[in-house]
């Protein structure tokens, strides 16, 4: 199955995925638009990176996902690129994923004859590792609408400022209730084998009046769930304060609180 | 009327048009009636004798014409541009991951490929070697004359005195790493028999001359059996001077006498092409309380890989340059060169000097730093002047620009306030200054231009120099318009073939301006002079009265116009007169002392300081180029356009040498591994040109192309480190690199 391409043609030509057939599924109009359904979105896997980046509804209710739609490689893959063939494919690295956790997404798997429904967290398995069956198809990708009451970050961290893959990426959302915090949501991409939230740090927050202190305080116990979910490896000197330091800033910023 | 492109005005490139519509056709873009296509087999073995190459079922495989090994090279199977150890392809040994093999030849690029694939090589592994200090005190030999290439020495006055006379001494070793060139256009080239009879090789490249020889070597043919033309080449950087895909075609074509094509892919110009060589240096540098330094001790390790390519080149420049522009009276400088099994390594755009003066461009900061001196006033003290000695005894006698480009860049810093940085990110400014010998290293490195009059009156220069992508056609074009008092347009340009043009020598070192350019203007002086003298003897006016002007002769009085360079063309037809002037230039420099390194290495030096503005995020190490103030003394812009040119490119690429550019033997594959700069990583540039007249330079021209590059990663290394309070000692500071120094600084490791 072939969308973009901009995945599955380099795993071709560096010989890592042989195929004897492609089905070209790029020009089924009905599984590339971005729906409204009431407070839903309904996304068609078939959308490239560069109409969420630009899309309207995405920009209203979604802001978080356009970001990282926008922080994808350059123009050029951002035109061909879609959505679905980022979940798919599942790299660590994908971008939009942290975005689509923090809302929640659900997928709707196709096959002749049925379908299901799942949260991407539990699509996701592991790098490049799904819960797709051979028969079956990504048909839409949903999540509740965010109104203007929650606030969202989207960093990514990379070598270079554009056209590369992320080293960390970032999806924060925030509500409040008052002095309160209602609701938050982190994931971090490129950092945990499979896409998760940082339910640890997520429960610091929640129900806290915001403080610098408490920020402090998530960002260190994110930073150590990462560290708890991918085990020490060489790159954890880097990552364990830069993950820190990057969720500090994202939190600093839906929570309106000055570093 | 005046006409266009004369020297000093910014014209646009002559090829530029061609280039931007597309319509230039570099070698892959060449086709031909019957054309076979070529495919390389590589060891993937780093160190291994070869037992057995088995072609027997790729050579019956649907497709095949023929394969290649060592065994059908006629001729010698051993190049190099200056040690003569690389095989053309490889005979009882391979020497790293990437040394060619086995060359197919088949009617499709695909039944070339897959026929690679049932070529059985039978290997005995060697032990493999990728440390170069490894490489000096091991028994296992790479080379059978011994793992060390070269040592060259820079020694003047008493290194021991000096340091006794000084009053601060800092210590540092610095480490840079592999980089590769990463040019556009991945190494191309079409061959064929020409009309007479010609084994002819078209392809990418920066030494068109140089390939020929390397072609006539390893076939063991007669020179004028071979043709070399230069397609029209994506860039080199240097790794263009070795040779690539000549050989393999020529042999092909000298067995099969149809056109063969070989286009390496990306992945294959990283596996099979030079790298920069990464260096370890050892800097030791003493000063006195008063800021001047009095001793240096430096040395250089560096890696050049499984071949020696340029690695003398650069083991000899490093070693020359290891002062950096300043005065130095006490200087001991060592550089040696190991031979590893890692890529070799060549060329690249600067010759180790963009590691170098990493190097001494650090010093003198730490220096400054120790001394509490601005870091402009340390370096305007020990800067070069008009006359003073280098390291190697040679006296400065001109165009010594390096003061001219602190000060300029000192006149922006002045006007320019650091950048106050945003929460959380610190700034910092550095600078750094740089001077480069301009052309080859104490050795006749000649060019000859040649330039006629045809009888329709009509101009034409014939040149050897490559157009790489750095302007030299343009420059070129412009020197010979000056000289001979016509337009850019009046020119008819034959480059780069060696069955019809003089021998220019390689595009490197920035050279051809300087070498090609004097070799161009005197080519166009001697033609002006036999145009003017048959002018005036049909005309019967003293040759001192005329001159040519906008294409016409004219009478120097009253600038009346007497006569057309058309009629002076048939007018030499009817006489039976040919009109051709021949240009050669050789630069003025001595053999050097193999010991002490003393001599005139260079007839002349390039100038350059750079002042860079950084924002560094110490959460993530991530760093931000702000702006970078780029002078430099070229002596004479012939162009001013192509010279800022020059100076973007240099710039760009300072800061992948800076923040990101790092080949991992093994690891990197393509540019999906190795970063270069993007357009939103390179930041404003304000380039100055400092012109300093180098008497010697064709209009008092010097070079840019590499001195470009040289200062950008050093200063922006230093406003890093002013940034944070650290001292980076290793290139490139990649995120993880300045996190560890910060985390260093504020005491968590």
């Amino acid at each position: 199955m072939i969308a973009g391409g901009t995945d599955l043609m380099i795993a071709i030509r560096e010989g890592e995925l042989r195929a004897e057939l492609l089905v070209d599924i790029s020009r089924i109009p009905e599984l590339r638009l971005i729906r409204e359904e009431g407070n839903q979105i309904c996304i068609g896997p078939l959308v490239t990176h560069g109409e969420l980046a630009s899309s309207g509804p995405i920009k209203k209710g979604a802001s978080v996902l356009g970001r990282a739609a926008n922080s994808v490689g350059s123009p050029q893959i951002r035109n061909m690129g879609t959505i679905g063939g980022n979940i798919i494919n599942a790299s660590p690295a994908a971008d939009t994923i942290p975005a689509l956790v923090v809302l929640g997404a659900q997928l709707v798997l196709k096959r002749k004859g049925g379908e299901r429904n799942l949260p991407i967290t539990d699509f996701c398995l592991g790098p490049y590792e799904t819960v797709i069956g051979p028969q079956e198809l990504l048909t839409e990708i949903t999540f509740a609408k965010l109104d203007n009451t929650w606030k969202s970050s989207f960093i990514k961290l990379a070598r270079r400022k554009a056209l590369a893959i992320s080293r960390i990426n970032i999806a924060v959302l925030a509500k409040m209730d008052g002095m309160r915090v209602q609701e938050v949501r982190v994931s971090v991409g490129s950092s945990t084998p499979a896409p998760c939230r940082m339910e640890k740090a997520e429960a610091v927050i929640r129900g806290a009046v915001p403080s610098a202190a408490v920020i402090e305080e998530a960002s260190r116990i994110v930073a150590e769930e990462m560290v708890a979910r991918s085990g020490l490896r060489p790159s954890t000197e880097y990552k364990r304060p830069a993950v820190q330091g990057l969720v500090k800033k994202a939190l600093q910023e839906v929570l309106n609180i000055g570093s | 009327m005046a006409l266009k492109g004369k020297v000093g005005e910014s014209i646009p490139r002559i090829d530029g048009l061609n280039k931007v519509l597309g319509r230039a056709l570099f070698a892959a873009d060449l086709r031909m009636e019957g054309l076979l296509h070529m495919k390389v087999l590589r060891s993937d073995r780093p160190h291994a004798r070869i037992r057995e190459i088995n072609t027997e079922r790729a050579a019956g495989m649907e497709g095949v014409v023929r394969i290649f090994t060592h065994k059908d090279i006629p001729g010698k199977n051993r190049i190099g541009i200056i040690n003569k150890d690389h095989p053309v392809l490889a005979e009882q040994k391979v020497r790293f991951v990437g040394d060619a093999i086995a060359l197919v030849v088949a009617h499709s690029e695909r039944e070339a490929e897959r026929a690679l694939g049932e070529i059985r090589v039978e290997y005995e592994d060697l032990h493999p070697i990728f440390d170069p200090e490894e490489a000096l005190n091991s028994a296992a030999l790479i080379h059978e004359s011994g793992n060390l290439l070269c040592q060259r020495a820079v020694v003047k006055g008493d290194v021991e005195k000096g340091f006794s006379e000084a009053d601060l001494v800092i210590e540092r070793t610095y480490s840079t790493s592999m980089l590769e060139h990463t040019y556009l256009e991945p190494d191309a080239g079409v061959a064929w028999i020409d009309e007479e009879g010609r084994i002819t090789v078209c392809a990418s490249t920066q030494n068109p001359h140089y390939d020929h020889s390397e072609i006539v070597t390893s076939l063991g043919l007669d020179p004028s059996k071979v043709r070399m033309i230069q397609a029209t080449t994506g860039g080199g950087f240097g790794s263009k001077l070795d040779i690539t895909v000549q050989c393999f075609l020529a042999l092909a074509v000298y067995y099969l006498r149809r056109p063969v094509r070989l286009v390496y892919t990306r992945e294959e110009a990283y596996l099979a092409t030079a790298k920069r060589h990464p260096l370890i240096m050892k800097y030791k540098t003493g000063v006195r309380q008063d800021g001047r330094i009095v001793a240096m001790e430096v040395d250089i390790l560096g890696d050049t890989g499984a071949y020696g390519s340029y690695g003398i080149a650069v083991a000899g420049r490093v070693a020359l340059h290891a002062t950096g522009p300043y005065n130095v009276p006490h200087v001991k400088v060592r550089a040696r060169m190991a031979y590893t099994n890692h890529a070799f390594c060549g060329a690249m755009r600067g010759f180790g000097i963009p590691q170098v003066a990493f190097a001494h461009e650090s010093q003198m900061d730490l220096l400054a730093e120790e001394l509490g001196m601005d870091p402009f006033r340390i370096r305007l003290l020990n800067a070069f002047d008009l006359g003073s000695e280098t390291a190697t005894g040679q006296i400065l006698k001109d165009s010594v620009g390096i003061k001219d480009c602190l000060l300029r860049v000192q006149e922006h810093s002045k006007k320019m306030k650091v950048e106050k940085a945003a929460s959380g990110r610190l700034s910092g400014r550095g600078i750094a200054a740089m001077w480069y010998g301009i052309g080859n290293t104490g050795m006749k490195n000649p060019a000859s231009a040649r330039a006629e009059l045809n009888h329709q009156g009509i101009f034409t220069l014939f040149t050897g120099a490559a157009e790489i992508g750095q302007g030299s056609d343009t420059v070129l074009c412009q020197i010979a318009a000056s000289e001979m008092g016509i337009g850019l347009e009046d020119i008819r340009l034959i480059r780069g073939d060696t069955a019809i043009t003089p021998d220019a020598g390689a595009t490197s070192a920035s050279r051809q301006t300087y070498i090609s350019g004097n070799a161009v203007r005197e080519a166009a002086a001697r033609l002006r002079v036999m145009i003017l003298e048959n002018a005036s003897e049909f005309l019967d006016v003293p040759v001192t009265e005329l001159t040519i002007e906008d294409a016409l002769i004219k009478s120097i009085k009253d600038g009346e116009i007497l006569t057309s360079l058309e009629d002076v063309g048939a007018r030499c037809k009817r006489e039976g007169k040919q009109l051709i002037g021949e240009g050669f230039f050789d630069p003025p420099t001595t053999t050097l002392n193999p010991e002490t390194g003393q001599g005139i290495p260079y007839a002349t030096y390039a100038f350059a300081c750079h002042m860079v503005d950084v924002r560094v995020d110490p959460t993530t190490g991530e760093v931000d180029v702000l702006r970078v103030v780029a002078a430099h003394d070229v002596g004479k812009a012939i162009n001013p356009t192509n010279v800022v040119g020059q100076i973007a490119s240099g710039v760009a690429m300072g800061i992948g040498c800076a923040l990101m550019e790092e080949f991992v033997p093994g690891q990197t594959r393509s540019m999906r591994e190795y970063l270069i700069p993007t357009v939103k990583d390179v930041p404003v540039i304000i380039p100055i040109i400092v012109e300093s007249p180098e008497h010697t330079g064709p209009f008092g021209a010097k070079g840019v192309g590499e001195p470009a590059l040289i200062p950008t990663a050093p200063a922006i290394i230093n406003a890093i480190n002013r940034a944070l309070g650290v001292k980076i000692v290793d290139l490139p500071a990649k995120l993880e690199r300045v996190m560890k120094m910060v985390l260093k600084g504020s005491g968590a490791v």
